[in-house]
């Protein structure tokens, strides 16, 4: 269905974002940040975000550092490098283009 | 009962069932080929069997013998979703799609195309860019013409200005559409949308093209433009590096070129400047400020060449160029404040004027006073015959050159009139300068001797000091100059300049006679 697509595109673009977002004020690993996007009511499956993850990483504007965890397997901590940070200053204003655009239009 | 399998992820053992192995081993399975060809597969794959295994031991819950059964992996898959749902089957993930091809779309139709300042693309303030995008241009051209106008018609930087101010500035994505004329039809928007949200993602891939030191960000260039660009940029470099070069050489080494002679030599640029000027103090601020945006220009034009020829974009050029634009226009300021501080010095005239009356059968003129100016202490002559325009010495400065008129006598007597003449900011000023003007002659019965250049003090300034002597010769009288005669006839004009002793007269029928 078009819906769908167009849907989906619109998630996806937004997903990157998000996840940027998450990361700009502390360090997370990857449950955590599935668990804010669902509270935030966006992911709707986890599977979604570690091929972004790696991406994000793979352009170096993540970087992760492992940690042992008592419960459990260890976990990566991702954070933001300087190059994501500003990346996610320009995803903002894009952002903010968009919100003031669709304001407009669907007034 | 039923039959376990042992695995581990990173080291942490499970227990899983065998059915339920199965399954797992299926899903990864599916995982991976829906990843085949995909950067990064190994990791994400990693990743996801982190999940698992954190999912596992939420699971477990600290009993590490709790075997993971089969409801057990079915909740983790459902959890984290089937591979087909978030991997994407090209993998290559939109990259293909390019704003290049965005912006070729054939739905132009020019309703309502509005001219916004394309702050994004701008240079200074987007004016030029502005334009281009409402007549479908390269922005070259634009910024050449701009500077063609600027240039020969005046009114360019104001013009610039003006548009400045008026225009606003392409914010929304509405804006964004009219200024490339696309109608604002909610389909239209809707695709500026989408677009949008893909560019997000494509950012990305730019982003990395950007870190990988690509640096060639500019979207849709036309080759024309692109050479145009080279060219000039080739050509502000040239312009940039000589004009450098030029104001290195003579900021560091402070030559002194001047040929205003001096008990030291040869001045420097400051030193004759200063006079002119009145005010000392004043003179050094105006010479920091010309220099300090003097070399501002320069840079900019050096930096705009090197951006132009390697297609370089750097972010602070914005910034830049509106400094340089501000620097320029202080600096027209400043030739403005320098030519009027100029002028109004010399607004007002004086003349000063005293006279001999000789009465003698014939006059005998000399030009050898003793100065108290030695040439030959100097230590830079140019040559025997030629003597420095000006000279300054002992707190005074000297000039060579004034003019000898010869006219009638009204009487039998020989009147010699030295005429002192100045200028000044206001009369009495005027006056003081041109009676500030030292010319010595000495009178020895019928032989007068004057001095070669005349003299005034240097606190005076520069300020159009000069002397004209006018000899009144009696019919029938002659005036030897360094021994030659001068006779007056009817209609003849006589111009002499003294020290050379090299005369002209222009006799009335044309003929012009000249003697060393």
């Amino acid at each position: 269905m078009n819906a769908e697509n167009t849907q989906a595109q619109m998630r996806k673009g937004i997903l990157e974002f998000c996840i940027l977002s998450i990361l700009k004020k502390k360090e997370a690993y990857p449950s955590e940040i599935i668990d804010r996007l669902k509270s935030a009511k966006l992911i709707v499956v986890e599977g979604t975000l570690y091929p972004l993850l790696t991406r994000l990483k793979n352009m170096e504007l993540l970087a992760y550092r492992w940690e042992e965890s008592p419960s459990g397997p260890p976990r990566k901590y991702y954070k933001l490098t300087e190059n994501g940070q500003q990346f996610l200053n320009e995803l903002n204003d894009t952002w903010e283009e968009l919100q003031i655009a669709v304001q407009t239009l669907t007034k | 009962m039923k039959k376990t399998t042992s695995i581990h992820i990173k080291g942490i053992q499970f227990i899983v069932e065998e059915t339920a192995f199965e399954t797992l081993q299926s899903y990864l399975n599916r995982l991976e080929s829906k990843l085949s060809g995909t950067e990064g597969k190994t990791e994400i794959i990693e990743d996801i069997e982190l999940r698992i295994a954190e999912l596992f031991s939420d699971i477990q819950a600290g009993n590490t013998s709790r075997v993971i059964v089969q409801e057990d992996v079915d909740t983790c898959m459902a959890k984290l979703g089937e591979p087909e749902d978030y991997i994407d089957g090209s993998g290559a993930d939109n990259e293909n799609q390019s704003s290049a091809e965005y912006m070729k779309e054939d739905n132009f139709k020019r309703t309502d195309k509005k001219l916004y300042r394309d702050v994004e693309k701008a240079n200074i303030a987007g004016v030029c860019s502005g334009l281009a995008a409402y007549f479908s241009v390269d922005v070259i051209i634009v910024r050449i013409l701009f500077l063609i106008i600027l240039f020969f018609a005046g009114f360019g930087l104001p013009l610039y200005i003006i548009l400045w101010i008026v225009l606003p500035k392409a914010t929304s994505h509405v804006d964004r559409l009219r200024m490339q004329g696309k109608p604002v039809t909610v389909e239209n928007v809707r695709d500026e949308v989408e677009m949008a949200a893909k560019r997000m993602s494509e950012e990305s891939s730019k982003f990395a093209r950007k870190i990988n030191r690509d640096h060639n960000v500019q979207q849709g260039i036309n080759s024309v433009g692109r050479v145009i660009r080279v060219i000039i940029g080739l050509f502000f470099l040239f312009i940039g590096t000589t004009a450098c070069v030029t104001f290195l050489i003579f900021l560091v080494f402070q030559f002194n070129i001047i040929p205003v002679s001096d008990a030291n030599g040869l001045y420097s640029a400051h030193q004759f400047t200063s006079l002119f000027w009145e005010n000392t103090s004043e003179l050094n601020i105006v010479w920091s400020i010309g220099l300090f945006v003097t070399a501002v220009l320069i840079a900019y034009v050096l930096i705009s060449g090197v951006k132009l020829v390697f297609n370089m974009s750097f972010k602070w050029f914005k910034y830049l160029s509106r400094t340089a634009l501000a620097t320029f226009v202080i600096g027209v300021v400043l030739m403005f404040y320098i030519g009027t501080s100029l002028t109004t010095q010399f607004l007002f005239e004086s003349e000063v004027e005293r006279t001999l009356n000789i009465d003698a059968p014939a006059l005998y003129l000399e030009t050898n006073l003793e100065n108290n100016l030695n040439i030959k202490d100097q230590k830079f002559k140019i040559n025997e015959n030629n003597r420095f325009w000006l000279v300054s010495k002992n707190g005074r400065i000297y000039h060579s050159n004034y003019s000898v008129h010869y006219i009638e006598s009204k009487d039998s007597l020989f009147h010699v009139t030295v005429k002192s003449k100045s200028q000044g900011p206001n009369q009495s000023k005027a006056n003081k300068n041109a009676q500030n003007i030292d010319f010595k002659i000495l009178q020895n019965g019928d032989t007068l001797s004057f001095a070669k250049q005349y003299n005034y003090p240097i606190q005076d300034k520069i300020r159009g000091q000069e002397i004209e002597l006018y000899i009144q010769i009696p019919a029938n009288k002659s005036v030897f100059f360094q021994g030659k005669e001068i006779k007056l006839e009817p209609d003849d004009k006589i111009f002499n300049q003294v020290p050379t002793s090299r005369g002209m007269v222009i006799h009335g029928d044309g003929k012009i006679e000249i003697w060393n």
